[in-house]
């Protein structure tokens, strides 16, 4: 099921929220209550899959808490470690297996047996969630194995993080799974950042999506402009951050609604000042889990600088290939390890803010420009096509039919790209700011809120682009 | 290990509760699935029934389409319908080839050939469409429209192949209606206006040619009272986006200030009756119910008593006998109740796709029809399906 939907909209969420309200002052009942609702809210989209989510559960939590009566810390280890294996064997299996054999068939003439498996959706999601507490509680000892199944339940399956992040911590809900209040403050505040990302995600996001869909629709028709080129892959630029803080607005405001408090997942990203800086910005659940249980267990930066440069090589090949099965995610991600290497190596953050405005500028603008390529290498079905968008950008073909085109969706969609740029660049428009929301306050956005559901209502099915991951 | 279990039981009967419970519990979601998506294995199928039975979903429509236009928008569905200059909302075209044109008059030929041998009594006009996108200039800049394009290929085969062609384009009745009054600017059908012109340019070309053996009356304005239902329809395209984006139409025919009486029936794809009414012409052929109820605004279908796959019209107060057959599309509806007048005998076959099933060559062997009118040119393409059984086997 997902958010920006008429069946929840209507139908899932008003019984939280009466559920949720009934069960305010009895936090046991509650998560329950909302664990059921979250199998609910997965199963909603492809039920068979519901077993394999529910085999996550059980069993981290059972090995986990069998690894608490271990007396030894190397045994908890290794319980710690088969059941992190699992996790890992079973994305592998459902993610990697079949791309793999394909490949592997491919490069040397194979035969093996291609697995058909179907992606689970979020299962990248869920499972680094629960390898966090696994790793938590059996390798790094930050607290103690949690007794409770349902607890453990719903940190993992909390429907609104569940299926496209951010990716949370035990510790983050740890205590507001053992008590919360439900404040009325909170509530609305909930509402608001609930509505202000559905409204985000209606109206901007799946609008500058046409423009995408369009470009590539045109690349495969050899009919793609150097002009609309750009304009699709800048769509894209928006569409991915819209879509993506839209989901991460939409889970941080029901946590809220229901007195959970969930990290923050973005930071102006196209504010970012260089490679780096823009990975503390996007994603930061993620980037964040890469650091504390790859980047620093295998060393982070203690051991040396080549080893710091070997490891962040490590994290950059795995954020690629968390993100899909594809030569495009892998090199995706290797390109933003090479050049975060780089920056890092040539000392380019001092060096920045020692330099003029100038330099800073210009070093921001490449920066853009390296992520709006790079967003083409993510958004292209395969390494071809990626390379014939970015050919196209820099062609001349098709120049008249391809600007006429381009000033049709610019004036068809110019104010989705308008506003999609200001809240994906200014501050004072930025949920993170935490300003907009307050500002504009409950009559504008219920207008929104109406106007998004008649699109709905029209018949835009519009799946999160990050659900695939 | 071993003291845990020892120690723990009730721990241990803890868990295989829990998972015994949470087993019923996943079985009933399971099962609860199951139901929802038995009609067919699919949760989007579910949910888009939830969308169709939405209350007050109009409503939202109404909204979608006063936020496009207050956006200043001027294309729905995904780019493909846009207002043209005077706010009719149009579908561009794509360029056909002439390949494709070449198969679809294959298809037809069977037909024309049967109307043009020595031995038939029967006689025949292939119309064409009027065009509701004539200058590209009407459109958003980098919107393309092939409808003129297509429109002239397909003239210029139809002339190679000598076929008995009558362009109302040209027609000096079209001329003399507005352009913008042509077609309804909500919908994708021709206007009524356009298709009375049609009317009488074609019992005008009947009598000046003296194709048929008795000359038919043409009948004018002054014989009709003109029957209007100010801003009640709202047409394919405009129920996408509602009354505010685009406006509603007039819905308005010509109901004949003279005595008639008429005989209606429809037939489905087998050839069973679905329909019977009988009265005077607006009684006998136009929906009274569509026509009179304010909530349904696709008022067009009142046309013909909505769209049937074959329908009959008896005129039992003609001034003739004889009998006229129109392959149309659902252009031909209110065409075939103005022709009623003229004919003893007025039959309908609809070619779309799905639709009339039968064997054209058999039925107008069988119907003997004096004229037949082959009126399937949509925008400057031939629609339907006209395969006879054996193009069809091949």
């Amino acid at each position: 099921m997902v958010f920006s939907s008429l069946i929840f909209v209507f139908g899932l969420f008003p019984v939280c929220i009466i559920v949720g309200f009934f069960t305010r002052n009895k936090v046991k009942l509650q998560n329950i209550f909302l664990l059921l609702i979250s199998f609910v809210f997965y199963s909603w989209g492809e039920p068979k899959y519901i077993y394999l989510f529910l085999f996550t559960i059980i069993s981290n939590w059972t090995l986990v808490y069998l690894s608490s009566f271990a007396k030894k810390k190397w045994i908890k280890k290794f319980i710690g470690i088969a059941a992190i294996s699992v996790d890992i064997l079973i994305l592998f299996w459902f993610k990697y297996s079949g791309w793999i054999f394909a490949e592997l068939n491919k490069l040397f003439g194979l035969s093996l047996h291609v697995p058909a498996t179907i992606l689970p959706i979020g299962i990248s999601f869920y499972t680094f969630q629960a390898i966090s507490y696994v790793a938590d509680v059996t390798l790094m000892g930050k607290y103690p194995a949690v007794k409770d199944p349902v607890k453990v339940g719903l940190y993992i399956a909390f429907f609104p993080q569940l299926i496209a992040g951010p990716i949370v911590r035990y510790e983050d809900l740890a205590t507001k799974l053992e008590s919360r209040r439900m404040s009325w403050e909170e509530f609305s505040q909930g509402t608001l950042r609930f509505l202000y990302g559905f409204c985000k995600k209606i109206l901007l996001a799946d609008s500058v999506a046409v423009i995408t869909d369009k470009a590539f629709i045109l690349l495969e028709a050899n009919e793609l402009s150097m002009c609309f080129a750009w304009l699709g892959a800048i769509a894209f630029t928006l569409q991915i951050f819209l879509d993506f803080s839209a989901y991460s607005d939409m889970a941080i405001g029901l946590g809220h609604m229901f007195g959970f408090t969930i990290r923050e997942n973005f930071n102006l990203p196209y504010k970012a000042k260089t490679v780096r800086d823009f990975w503390r910005r996007w994603h930061m659940s993620l980037s964040f889990w890469f650091r504390d249980y790859v980047y620093i267990p295998l060393g982070g930066n203690r051991i040396g600088q080549r080893r710091a440069y070997f490891n962040l090589a490590v994290v950059w090949l795995l954020t690629g290939m968390w993100h899909g099965a594809n030569w495009t995610f892998i090199i995706w991600g290797s390109i933003y390890g090479l050049l975060v290497i780089l920056e890092r190596y040539f000392g380019l953050e001092t060096w920045l803010e020692e330099g003029s405005r100038f330099k800073a500028s210009a070093y921001r603008l490449f920066t853009m420009l390296a992520v709006v390529l790079l967003w083409v290498v993510f958004r292209a079905e395969n390494i071809w096509q990626a390379l014939r968008y970015i050919a196209c950008m820099f062609s001349m073909e098709n120049f008249s039919t391809g600007l006429a085109l381009t000033i049709l969706y610019l004036s068809e969609y110019k104010w989705a790209l308008v506003l999609g740029l200001l809240i994906s660049i200014h501050p004072e428009l930025s949920q993170e700011k935490k300003k907009l929301v307050n500002n504009i306050g409950w009559p504008a956005l219920m207008i929104l809120f109406i106007v998004s559901v008649s699109y709905l209502v029209k018949g835009t099915f519009s799946p999160f682009l990050y659900f695939n991951f | 290990m071993k003291k845990f279990f020892i120690n723990k039981k009730l721990k241990l009967h803890t868990i295989i509760c829990l998972a015994f419970i949470t087993y019923i519990c996943f079985y009933a979601l399971m099962f609860f699935c199951s139901w929802f998506n038995s009609k067919e294995p699919s949760v989007r199928k579910a949910s888009n029934a939830y969308f169709d039975n939405i209350s007050f979903k109009q409503s939202y429509i109404d909204i979608y389409g006063f936020t496009q236009k207050t956006l200043g928008k001027r294309q729905i569905e995904k780019f493909t319908i846009f207002k043209n200059e005077y706010g009719k909302l149009v579908s561009p075209r794509a360029e056909i080839s002439e390949q494709i044109i070449e198969q679809k008059l294959d298809e037809m030929m069977p037909i024309f050939q049967l109307l043009t041998e020595d031995n038939s009594s029967t006689k025949y006009i292939y119309l064409t469409s009027l065009l509701p996108i004539p200058n590209k200039e009407e459109l958003p800049i980098g919107v393309d429209d092939a409808t003129r394009e297509n429109a002239e290929k397909l003239m210029r085969q139809l002339k190679n192949r000598e076929i008995n062609v009558l362009d109302i384009r040209g027609a000096k009745q079209i001329k003399a209606i507005p352009e913008e009054k042509r077609f309804y600017r909500s919908d994708h059908h021709w206007s009524n206006e356009s298709a009375f012109a049609t009317y009488q340019t074609i019992i005008e070309y009947l009598n000046e040619n003296s194709i048929l053996e008795e000359k038919l009356t043409v009948y004018t304005d002054s014989d009709f009272e003109e029957i209007r239902q100010e801003n009640t329809f709202l047409g394919s395209y405009g129920v996408k986006v509602g009354e505010y984006y685009g406006g509603k139409d007039d819905f308005i025919f010509y109901a004949p200030t003279f005595d008639t009486n008429f005989e209606f029936y429809a037939y489905d794809a087998k050839g069973n009756l679905t329909k019977e009414k009988s009265g005077d012409w607006e009684t006998a052929l136009m929906d009274q119910e569509i026509l009179q109820d304010p909530e349904y605004k696709n008022k067009y279908y009142a046309f013909l008593n909505t769209s049937s796959i074959e329908s009959r019209i008896i005129n039992k107060t003609a001034e003739n006998q004889m009998k006229c057959l129109v392959i149309s599309h659902s252009y031909g509806r209110p065409l075939c109740q103005y022709l009623a007048l003229n004919f003893a005998e007025v039959r309908n076959l609809d070619p779309q796709e799905g639709r009339f099933q039968g064997n054209y060559l058999t039925y107008i062997e069988d119907y003997d029809p004096d004229y037949v009118i082959i009126f399937t040119e949509y925008e400057g393409e031939i629609i339907g399906n006209f395969k006879t059984s054996d193009q069809q086997e091949a």
